[in-house]
């Protein structure tokens, strides 16, 4: 073992987090923030957690099963605080108005008018965009359960060793179903595994946070995702017992359903997402990104020849006019 | 705010092992049991922990031919793997033939040594296994510093020794720990044969139980570097603002030295120069050493001679009033050394030698009170010095003297050589008078004397001539497995030198040797042997424990406190000295004068402005029962001039010993399992080919994909939960 296995595990574990941070959060100080904020409520329902297993602990005996469902709650019930936070933040929260000095805010979501250039510079518009959030909290959620579930192992793997002496010395044999080399393997496909379950299921319950009390069947997305949460840890308590590539295909498959879920609540149908996930592996082949990329280069640049930019604090900048400001009143 | 305190304090209790605990097997190695460096003028030893020497695969050299893998480096037994490797190998396996190929391999990062549980065969005990060079101490040697002599030209180690220039004196590049738990060995031994042990067709493969331990030296170089580094001036930049303190690199070796004087020294004015006494001084060396510095116990070395000397020093402190009225009469003194350091060129011995001449021994003058008359190197007439007692072949001891100085004036130098002849005839030993070529004295305390007086005369007591017949001596492997005939005839010969040492004694001071006078306790040799040799540990056995009467802990977590080590270290931690100067106390203390005195704190006040003596509140090893006793013993701690920073007209002097010590950080030896590391690199095509696909499903994302038009009025107007 080495550094570079330990370099590599990273990059392998957090390359698709990496990408949709890169994506949808990095341009935006506001979905950092928020992004941020979920890791904070994940890391505040793990400490909840461990409080009641050191309490459980010391009444029963065997505590696991007890345990996991309490941490499964826990953190399904963060994921709802932070809702009802962000809820809060919403309403509470007032108008922001850049012809008072300081600028005053009323509302996290007053700070853009929709189809108009952010009053607040790199702040994306927020109309509309509850699954965004519920992407940006949860991959903060995803990041840093991934990041707590690996690093330690991943710290191991840059040392001399790997996992399992200290057992094999106390039972006389080496566990025959344990990953031996390909454990690293095994800590990356659970590391990306768990982000992008953790992206799905704040989708799925901040769905049911925001539709419950309106429609009857509101309760579903929420309890597909304790549900499909539980079995996940279930099948990942199977590892032990050497089931190692079984587990992985069956948390795979439940991803993709969870996945087709979160598209059918954004609108989309099971018939599109097959359909998306087709055509997906035609411009994959066909390199249709790239060739998409090159021609995007190509139109700004011209474009920029044509058009010198303005800076966007003087284009989003405070009027005397009241119909030209940028202010929003509540 | 009492509920965040109370969540506070649950959270602070909550504590985590990592993920260490699934991965290490820790074993604790504490201090001592591991080689570090030392150094003298010239040259570092010992061990240092690099890049390449931390982590290998544990394999066993159970047999002298399982030395010949270090050649093939285990290829055959572990062919994927290509790394460095432990080798676990019993003590009694570093010999002449295995050491070089020990030190020549390319493939060991360390050595792991262990006691062999196997009873000693007859024949090792004549097996070369002395950690010392073939001749002890030779740079510090008087006839080599004057001249007379080339460098180790009479080789008294040159049987027992492993390799010519010792294995304390070699760099090793591989590291080196010394396990005498055994349930750490069991745990090493049991990872080595679940993992490493080649199947039945002779093949293996991973996982492999591997073994990683880490031992850093602050120092390197040579005494002389490491004491320049270590001077605070040097250190400016490294300086603690607070305390004023600079981190220390290296330290002199030095520990407690004992004098016990049976009969008082005369109390003199401050600037009386008179003088009027003479003294023989008998003296014993306390210290020894191994591969591993620390790890020796010294039985042949050291103990069995302190012994003898503690048992004469026992029979003179029983008739101390006879031994007064002589000394009185004749002006002529006895006094008993005990030298902590002589292993390493004469630390203890040179330190007093260079005191004596600066009438600093055994006190400094004073000129505020009335002070013990110093010792001066002049008034020193002999040292008598017992060595290696014990072992001798058949029943013969030699006597060694300087011959140049015994021609000088013969007669008194003979009238003692008859006196130990006479002691040892009575307990059925011979004794050879030196004669020709013998007239030189071997490697002993007296060197340190000779080098600064010219008229100090040798008498060595010890069962070799030429040669030493013991092959341990100093050596981890000093410690003999004793039938119940050797330990019978080593008690013996104890008995016969401690009485030859009273006879030469009391014709020194001109006391007539009758029964009484050079009767030795036997049952008080025996009880030592069983204590400070047959004993696991100095506390051991009954009579110790009594001697300790509750007054000793156990300190640290060092190999000197928790196991019978008699190494000197930069450091007084070895109980060694304090069990000894207890024993001197025992030995020529007397309580009566005050059997009035019932408390501590009464015997302590007795003390205090003494020049000459010392009382100490100490228990009976028979009775157990605590009393005050009486007795003008010293126990002084020793720096050698040359490295002592209050003597700067000596430094780095190679007339005294230059031996330091690196200050080191010792971590725990940890076992795990090695996997196939090959894997890595499919690991990092994993991670491309990760970061790949990443990119390319996430590309197909916009902003649209993920903000959703539902028609909801609140949504629209910008309320999107």
């Amino acid at each position: 073992m080495g550094i570079v296995l330990t370099v590599s595990c990273y990059i392998a574990s957090f390359s698709p987090s990496i990408a949709l941070f890169y994506s949808f959060i990095a341009h935006d100080p506001v979905r950092i923030i928020l992004f941020f904020l979920g890791s904070f409520f994940w890391l505040v329902s793990l400490l909840i957690s461990s409080l009641a297993w050191l309490g459980l602990s010391t009444v029963l005996p065997n505590t696991f099963l007890i345990s996991l469902g309490v941490c499964i709650v826990a953190q399904e019930l963060s994921r709802v605080a932070y809702f009802m936070l962000l809820k809060k933040a919403q309403k509470k929260l007032g108008n922001f108005r850049l012809d008072l000095n300081p600028p005053f805010s009323r509302g996290l979501n007053k700070i853009t008018r929709h189809g108009q250039i952010s009053v607040a510079p790199g702040v994306s518009d927020l109309h509309n965009a509850r699954h965004m959030l519920a992407l940006v909290c949860g991959l903060g959620m995803g990041v840093i359960s991934a990041l707590f579930y690996t690093m330690n192992a991943f710290a191991t793997f840059a040392g001399p060793g790997t996992i399992g002496l200290p057992m094999a010395l106390e039972t006389g044999h080496i566990d025959s179903n344990r990953a031996g080399k390909y454990l690293p393997l095994c800590y990356v496909l659970s590391a990306i595994l768990l982000t992008l379950f953790h992206v799905a299921w704040t989708i799925m319950v901040w769905d049911t946070c925001h539709k419950i009390g309106r429609f009857p069947t509101a309760f579903v997305p929420g309890a597909a995702a304790v549900v499909s949460h539980l079995f996940v840890a279930f099948l990942s308590s199977l590892n032990s017992r050497g089931f190692y590539i079984l587990v992985f295909s069956v948390q795979f498959l439940v991803l993709l359903i969870c996945i087709a879920y979160c598209n059918v609540i954004m609108g989309g149908t099971i018939q599109s997402f097959v359909t998306a996930i087709g055509q997906s592996f035609v411009d994959a082949f066909t390199l249709k990104q790239i060739r998409n990329f090159v021609e995007e280069r190509k139109m700004r640049t011209q474009q920029r020849q044509a058009v010198p930019d303005e800076p966007m604090t003087e284009r989003g900048g405070a009027s005397d006019e009241p119909g030209t400001s940028n202010t929003v009143d509540a | 705010m009492k509920l965040w305190i109370v969540l506070i304090l649950i959270i602070g209790g909550v504590q985590c092992d990592g993920f260490s605990d699934q991965v290490f097997k820790t074993l604790n190695i504490g201090e001592g049991n591991a080689c570090y460096r030392t150094f003298n003028k010239t040259h570092e030893f010992g061990c240092q922990a690099t890049k390449d020497n931390e982590n290998g695969l544990i394999v066993r050299i159970d047999k002298h031919e399982d030395f010949k893998n270090l050649d093939s480096c285990w290829r055959s037994f572990y062919p994927p793997y290509s790394g460095k490797f432990w080798a676990m190998v019993p003590v009694d396996l570093i010999r002449r033939d295995s050491i070089s190929m020990l030190k020549s391999s390319e493939c060991l990062a360390g050595i792991v040594l262990y006691n062999s549980n196997q009873s000693m065969h007859p024949d090792e005990k004549t097996t070369a296994a002395s950690h010392d060079g073939d001749c002890p101490n030779a740079a510090s040697d008087y006839y080599f510093q004057n001249d007379t002599e080339a460098y180790c030209e009479r080789k008294f180690n040159s049987r027992g020794s492993i390799t010519p220039d010792g294995l304390m004196r070699m760099d090793w590049r591989v590291q080196m720990i010394f396990i005498n738990n055994s349930t750490d060995l069991d745990v090493i031994k049991r990872c080595y044969s679940m993992f490493n042990t080649p199947r039945e067709d002779g093949s293996t493969g991973y996982p492999y139980c591997g073994m990683s331990f880490r031992m850093t030296n602050m120092a390197a170089g040579n005494s002389e570097i490491c004491y320049r580094r270590g001077k605070n001036d040097a250190k400016l930049f490294q300086m603690n603002i607070d305390s004023g303190d600079a981190p220390q690199l290296c330290g002199a070796m030095h520990s407690d030295n004992i004098f016990a004087f049976p009969t008082p020294i005369p109390t003199t004015p401050f600037n009386d120069t008179h003088h009027s006494s003479k003294y023989m001084m008998v003296a014993s060396r306390m210290d020894s050493f191994g591969m591993i510095p620390e790890v020796s116990v010294g039985e042949v070395s050291v103990l069995t001679s302190i012994i003898s000397v503690l048992a004469a020093a026992r029979s003179m402190g029983d008739n101390i009033e006879k031994w007064k009225k002589a000394s009185n009469v004749s002006n002529r003194n006895i006094f008993f050394s005990f030298f902590n350091g002589e292993s390493l060129d004469y630390i203890g011995s040179g330190t007093t030698a260079y005191q004596m001449g600066k009438g600093m021994f055994p006190q400094s003058l004073r000129e505020d009170r009335a002070h013990i008359h110093p010792v001066l190197l002049e008034e020193l007439e002999y040292v008598l010095e017992v060595q290696q007692v014990g072992v001798a072949e058949g029943r013969k001891y030699y006597v060694h003297i300087d011959g140049d100085r015994y021609d000088q004036d013969r007669t008194p130098t003979d009238k003692i050589m008859d006196k130990i002849e006479r002691g040892l005839r009575s307990h059925g030993f011979d004794l050879e008078k030196p004669s020709g070529s013998q007239r030189k004295v071997p490697p002993s305390s007296w060197h340190s004397f000779a080098k600064a007086d010219s008229k100090v005369k040798a008498v060595l007591i010890a069962p070799f001539k030429e040669e030493y017949d013991y092959k341990r001596i100093n050596s981890i492997l000093d410690k003999n497995q004793w039938t119940s005939d050797e330990k019978e005839k080593a008690v013996q010969e104890i008995e016969a030198v401690a009485t030859s040492i009273l006879a030469a004694s009391a014709e020194y001071v001109g006391l007539e040797t009758d029964d009484v006078v050079a009767k030795v306790d036997k049952k008080l040799v025996t009880t030592l042997f069983e204590c400070l040799i047959t004993s696991n540990f100095w506390f051991d056995c009954d009579f110790m424990q009594k001697l300790d009467g509750g007054r000793y802990h156990k300190l640290f977590d060092s190999y000197g406190f928790n196991e019978k080590s008699t190494y000197i270290s930069m450091e007084t931690h070895t109980a060694f000295p304090t069990v000894l100067h207890w024993l001197t106390i025992f030995a020529l203390g007397s309580d009566k004068e005050t059997l009035n005195v019932k408390s501590e704190k009464s015997c302590s006040h007795l003390g205090q402005f003494q020049a000459m003596y010392t009382y100490t509140w100490q228990p009976s090893p028979y009775t157990g029962s605590f009393s005050c006793l009486k007795s003008a013993i010293v126990k002084k701690v020793m720096v050698s001039p040359a490295v002592d920073p209050s003597t700067p007209e000596e430094e780095m002097n190679t007339r005294y010993s230059t031996w330091m010590e690196s200050v080191y950080i010792i971590e725990n030896v940890n076992l795990y399992l090695m996997e196939d590391s090959s894997f890595e690199y499919t690991m990092l095509i994993i991670s491309v080919i990760s970061a790949l696909l990443s990119m390319i499903a996430v590309i197909r994302c916009s902003e649209a994909t993920f903000i959703v038009d539902e028609g909801e009025p609140a949504a629209e107007g910008g309320e999107p939960l």
